[in-house]
């Protein structure tokens, strides 16, 4: 178990690249630091800084510890701030499209929301022009969407190939025996996809 | 059995793929949009930094 306090005091003012979580008010000397490095290289077992050369600098496992000091102690920050906050983050309301397989968004969604336990996740799958509608609204925080190609907002956009498929396991009888698709939704405009995605 | 379009996103496993040789090439005019409300909250923003990871990563496969 890493001593999240000592990570926090050995690494800001040690390695200059470090990400420098502030150090809430405390203050340390180089030899303090020193010390408390000493303490962490013991703890694993391994030298975490060169200190032959003029400049001192992270040895790879101290490359390696750093990045995960980076991520304890924002997990920290970020587990702090919550509990100072209780239901402040309050939810977050988001849409994805019917069709987008939200089993795949599963694992992400779970981590997510584990992470951030004073949050409420609210996902809901629609239709994307209800998305849309409801994203002007204010009824939904965030969504994806699928839309026309070209639209203008957004944090990202993403190309999409849409695919004519059919089962593998119930294959059509024969060539040229293709039904002709019938859109499900009562709103279909032939121009546009909108409605099917 | 059926014919359906499906985003690239969603094929499965059991879907056959139609082409072009099948006379059924695939539809380009659409694009997926993550969009924020515009007061989203920093939680909301960072979720949206994950699902542009996890976007980002399917469509780096699929290409």
């Amino acid at each position: 178990m890493f001593d999240l306090e000592l990570l926090r005091s050995s690494f800001p003012s040690s390695i200059p690249a470090a990400s420098r979580a502030p150090a809430s008010g405390v203050h340390r000397t180089q030899s303090t630091v020193s010390q408390q490095i000493k303490r962490l290289e013991e703890d694993v077992g391994q030298s975490l800084l060169n200190r032959s050369g003029k400049d001192v600098t992270p040895t790879e496992a101290g490359e390696r510890l750093l990045s995960y000091a980076r991520r304890l102690l924002s997990l920290a920050e970020e587990a702090r701030d919550v509990l100072a906050r209780p239901g402040k983050e309050g939810a977050i309301k988001l849409g994805i499209p019917e069709d987008f397989a939200a089993y795949r968004l599963a694992k992400l969604l779970a981590t997510f929301s584990r992470s951030h336990p004073g949050l409420r996740l609210d996902v809901r799958a629609d239709q994307s022009i209800n998305l849309q509608r409801d994203l002007e609204r204010s009824e939904l925080d965030l969504a994806l969407l699928k839309r026309d190609a070209g639209g203008k907002d957004g944090i990202a956009v993403w190309p999409e190939r849409v695919h004519w498929i059919t089962s593998r396991s119930y294959p059509p009888d024969a060539p040229g025996t293709w039904p002709t698709p019938v859109p499900t939704s009562p709103g279909f405009k032939p121009r546009s996809l909108l409605e099917w995605a | 059995m059926g014919l359906s379009i499906l985003s690239e996103m969603a094929i499965q496993a059991d879907d056959r793929v139609l082409t072009a040789k099948d006379g059924f090439a695939p539809i380009d005019r659409t694009e997926v949009a993550l969009v924020a409300s515009p007061d989203a909250s920093p939680a909301t923003l960072r979720l949206a930094d994950r699902l542009s990871e996890f976007c980002n990563a399917v469509q780096t496969r699929a290409a």
